[in-house]
């Protein structure tokens, strides 16, 4: 395969005097400004008080929310609000709601990038949920507004998994014969930002199965799991892969969720 | 070109007003975006697309469509985009009429695109494409949603939705292959085929009142699957076989929930919650293996049989699931900054079990006969649940604020199953399992705002589940060789994080935010006839770096760094090789004013890992290697107020280790858009 341009002296003097002429042109000509996203131009910061105007059913239960313990008294915090997600609100309050005059963190997850910083590194691996396209956004997961910010699991109604279930059905089960992983959660096995590994594991190798089904070695070379050594077995590939416990989730017809 | 777009983008805007009542007031917003865009590859497709999820042979149509039409009292939103290439397509309607009513409709289609590879063998090059097409599933949603909601009336809310999933992507469940030197690998890709429906009606009624907020509704949903899994087992072999697994699932899902929340007074407030669940599942499928390509028809003498070829058909059978959860909480306020939340939460849950299915297997010998037993299995589980949590909230100190959550669970059930040979009576399988699960989760957060522009948040949490496993009854005692899962009598969970975050504005025009987190998970398994001993531990470190500088309002420069390192360690390194998932992010953007109506926008990220080993003389390399980058450029061109132009141009490279180099590619993307606000 081919590379990336060689950082010679001939792409050099190109790129440097392309981009200082570019910045000459910027400087001396030009008097426009630009914003870095995500922000809504020449809007001013208006306090979260004033969003309660019109959002009163947001505010009022934010109380309980995962993102209100950033609320705080002082002089240092008085910034924190509304606006810290969703950018000035000026131009919003001003033209009653117009489109385009507050940022929407559905449409764009560098807002929650700014404090989640790890997130955009996860989302950007080759095996994750795509988030920064229009097909999903951090709030079909996550609820910035009230209670917990994990929708599903903790106190609430709804358990961890059933988030997970919106989508892949096929793994809801239940199943004849279980597999107790699935009762502690997805997330057991699976990253559900992004992960290096295909289908987000946690693990792409038999380390994922085990962190939880591994026997004390009886004798060396053996690899005991459930009486039989497997020790033969993990050459071929991982536990699920290699055509011995296919039915990771659950099986109908096995107990050893062979298939 | 460019002439018509504006036609019918002026057209566009043009039926919106004529459809607007000359005596009212009307204003209407709006944009509408046209857009295209191809690539030149030289490398994967399927890679390339599975990464960029655009269609490499070119997309293009209507990318946004977005119109707001407000009458008085009265808002019409049309919603809509048409990318062909892409097949990404959406509709949506929605009127409202303040105080009264709205009806809410729409279509909505995208497609995820899949890399389906299998396994790579470098001692030999060994490298099996059986798959030829590229791989991708359509998701869709249509609905109805009507919602009545008058003033200072409850509000009732119907809804209908239809959710659809269909085609095909790849698994990890490979085939196996005896054309390594290495020796038997399983490296071959494996497909499903996936067709999905789900449909649900729900009806809610809400009321928000100046104390007492409530809501109940009633939810009913039912889904089919109709999904085959496609393996190929030791293919260009004299054992050349297609095994197909279905599953055609079916169920039907009731739910009905209530929730009501009331302010006593200033300092109290508390919410009341529960759900109650019914689910009904029909099952259906098989596992076949046949001679003569995918999803064959059950023989008992198919050409290339081996032994050990083991399968199902016939299955049937059924689950039933009730689940009861109810949740109270508190929010109680004793003195000006502090907030105190109790709640507790109780689950209850019954799932019954059945299946009925006709077991087949090849013998050995040069006969291979096929041997063909009915066997039945079910299961019933029991399980209750109590959980607690209490958390305190303070912010007395200005500048400050600390908050500390404890949370406990207890839970208690009975799982039993059993496996019975129908035609001998003989019972393979018969365990009564007794569960027993606690939990125990302390949280300590606290953020400083140190200064105007200088904030320090920090978060330690320790986490401890322990699981116990007593198994009353179990027709396979320790010694015997299938005792899935009942080896394990005890598994500890314990997991302690720390991450400290800082973000710094040292000038007016320059913010630096840095993260790190750090995270020890460890299992600590107990297995029949022996003592307690950790079973794995992961460690992973995660630092991450961001900073954003505006030099001046024409340029901006975003940055961002993640490093990562992510290790998991077993008893078992002998054998196989401890997991590594450590790797690198960067990304860099810019803006830049160029001339009173054009913007240069720079974009840059590259993500990469090197934990590749070459593994294969023990088992299938897995661990990750590869570094991929992009590179893009574009010139936004503002026309006029209204009308902008986005030229792009951007360049792609994946270079991946684990598949041999088979997923690399080079890509050359062009891209238009021209966009009208209105």
């Amino acid at each position: 395969m081919k590379t990336w341009a060689r950082w010679n002296k001939t792409n050099l003097l190109f790129g440097a005097v392309a981009g200082w002429s570019l910045v000459f042109v910027s400087c001396v000509m030009v008097q426009r400004t630009i914003i870095m996203p995500p922000a809504v131009m020449g809007a001013q910061f208006v306090g979260s008080q004033t969003c309660v105007e019109c959002h009163d059913q947001i505010s009022s239960s934010f109380h309980d929310a995962t993102h209100a313990r950033l609320m705080a008294d002082g002089d240092n915090a008085k910034d924190i609000g509304c606006e810290s997600c969703h950018g000035p609100g000026s131009l919003h309050n001003q033209s009653g709601g117009e489109l385009g005059t507050i940022v929407n963190p559905r449409g764009n997850p560098e807002t929650c990038f700014q404090c989640h910083l790890d997130k955009r590194g996860e989302f950007a691996l080759p095996h994750a949920h795509p988030v920064g396209t229009d097909q999903l956004a951090c709030t079909d997961c996550h609820d910035s507004h009230s209670g917990d910010a994990t929708l599903g699991g903790g106190m609430q109604l709804a358990g961890a998994n059933d988030t997970c279930f919106k989508c892949h059905e096929a793994q809801r089960g239940p199943f004849v014969f279980e597999h107790e992983a699935a009762r502690e959660s997805c997330t057991i096995c699976h990253s559900p930002h992004g992960s290096v590994n295909d289908k987000m594991l946690k693990a792409r190798n038999q380390t994922l199965c085990l962190q939880c089904h591994f026997q004390e070695q009886t004798s060396t070379g053996d690899l005991l799991i459930g009486g039989r050594n497997h020790n033969s077995f993990v050459t071929r590939g991982t536990c699920w892969t290699a055509g011995c416990h296919e039915a990771i989730h659950g099986s109908h017809v096995n107990s050893s969720l062979r298939f | 070109m460019n002439s018509f777009l504006i036609r019918i983008m002026r057209a566009t805007t043009l039926v919106a007003i004529v459809a607007c009542p000359l005596t009212a007031q009307v204003y209407i917003s709006g944009t509408v975006s046209a857009a295209a865009g191809g690539t030149l590859l030289d490398g994967n497709r399927a890679a390339f697309q599975s990464h960029t999820m655009h269609q490499k042979d070119g997309f293009g149509g209507l990318e946004e469509l977005m119109l707001v039409r407000e009458v008085d009292d009265t808002i019409l939103t049309v919603k809509g985009r048409a990318m062909v290439g892409d097949e990404n397509y959406g509709l949506r309607l929605k009127f409202e009429k303040f105080d009264a009513y709205y009806i809410d409709a729409g279509y909505s289609q995208f497609r995820t695109f899949y890399d389906a590879d299998g396994g790579y063998i470098p001692t030999d090059g060994r490298w099996l494409p059986v798959i030829s097409d590229v791989t991708a599933t359509d998701r869709a949603k249509l609905w109805l949603e009507f919602g009545y909601t008058p003033e200072d009336q409850p509000h009732w809310v119907f809804r209908y939705e239809r959710d659809t999933r269909n085609g095909t992507k790849g698994s990890t469940h490979w085939g196996d292959s005896n054309l390594s030197t290495a020796g038997s690998r399983y490296i071959v890709p494996t497909f499903y085929d996936l067709d999905e429906t789900r449909d649900t009606v729900t009806l809610d009624v809400s009321d928000d009142g100046e104390k007492t907020d409530w809501k109940a509704g009633v939810r009913y949903q039912t889904t089919d699957l109709n999904n085959l899994k496609n393996t190929r087992r030791r293919p260009f072999e004299s054992a050349d076989r297609y095994l197909t697994t279905s599953d055609e699932t079916s169920n039907d899902l009731f739910a009905t929930h209530g929730y009501v929340q009331q302010t006593l007074n200033e300092q109290l407030k508390f919410s009341v919650g529960a759900i109650y669940t019914k689910l009904d599942t029909q099952l259906d499928g098989t596992r076949i293996f046949g001679s003569n390509g995918y999803d064959p028809i059950f023989t008992a003498d198919y050409a290339t049989r081996q032994q050990r070829d083991e399968g199902y058909y016939n299955l049937s059978g059924e689950n039933q699931l009730k689940q009861t959860v109810a949740n109270l909480n508190l929010v109680y306020t004793p003195a000006p900054g502090w907030k105190i939340i109790p709640t507790v939460r109780f689950e209850d849950l019954r799932v019954d079990s059945m299946s009925e299915f006709i077991e087949t297997a090849v013998g050995g010998g040069s006969a291979r006969p096929m041997a063909l037993e009915e066997f039945g299995g079910d299961s019933s589980k029991d399980w209750q649940e109590v959980s607690g949590r209490i958390e305190a909230r303070y912010t007395g100190i200005p500048n400050w604020t600390h908050n500390l959550r404890a949370e406990w669970l207890t839970g208690d059930g009975e799982l039993m199953e059993e496996l019975i040979d129908r035609h001998t009576a003989h019972i393979d399988i018969d365990r009564d399992t007794s569960l027993e699960r606690s939990t125990q989760q302390y949280t300590y957060t606290a953020n400083w705002y140190a200064k105007p522009g200088l904030t320090f948040a920090t978060q330690a949490y320790y986490r401890l589940r322990i699981n116990d496993f007593a198994n009353l009854r179990d027709s396979t005692p320790a010694g015997t060789s299938d005792r899935y899962p009942a080896y394990i009598i005890g598994q500890d969970f314990e997991t302690t994080d720390f991450n400290v975050r800082m973000t710094w504005r040292p000038r007016t025009n320059v913010t630096l935010i840095t993260r790190y987190d750090i995270q020890d998970n460890s299992v600590v398994t107990t297995e029949a006839g022996f003592t307690k001993a950790k079973s794995s531990e992961l460690i992973s470190r995660v630092f991450s770096q961001s900073f954003t500088w505006l030099p001046t309002p024409r340029y901006y420069i975003m940055g961002s760094v993640n490093a990562v390192t992510d290790k998991l360690s077993t008893p078992a390194a002998v054998l196989v090789l401890d997991g590594d998932n450590s790797y690198t992010y960067a990304s860099l953007t810019g803006g830049m004013v160029v001339s009173e109506k054009s913007d240069l926008l720079l974009d840059f990220t590259r993500s990469s890992a090197h934990n590749y080993v070459d593994s294969s003389a023990l088992t299938v390399p897995y661990l990750s290697g590869f570094d991929q980058s992009r590179v893009a450029l574009t010139w936004k061109y503002n026309a006029t107020e209204n009308l902008v132009y986005h030229f792009r141009y951007s360049y792609a490279e994946n270079n991946d280790e684990l598949v041999g180099g088979f997923s690399d590619y080079q890509a050359h993307t062009f891209y238009a858009k021209v966009q009208h606000k209105f």
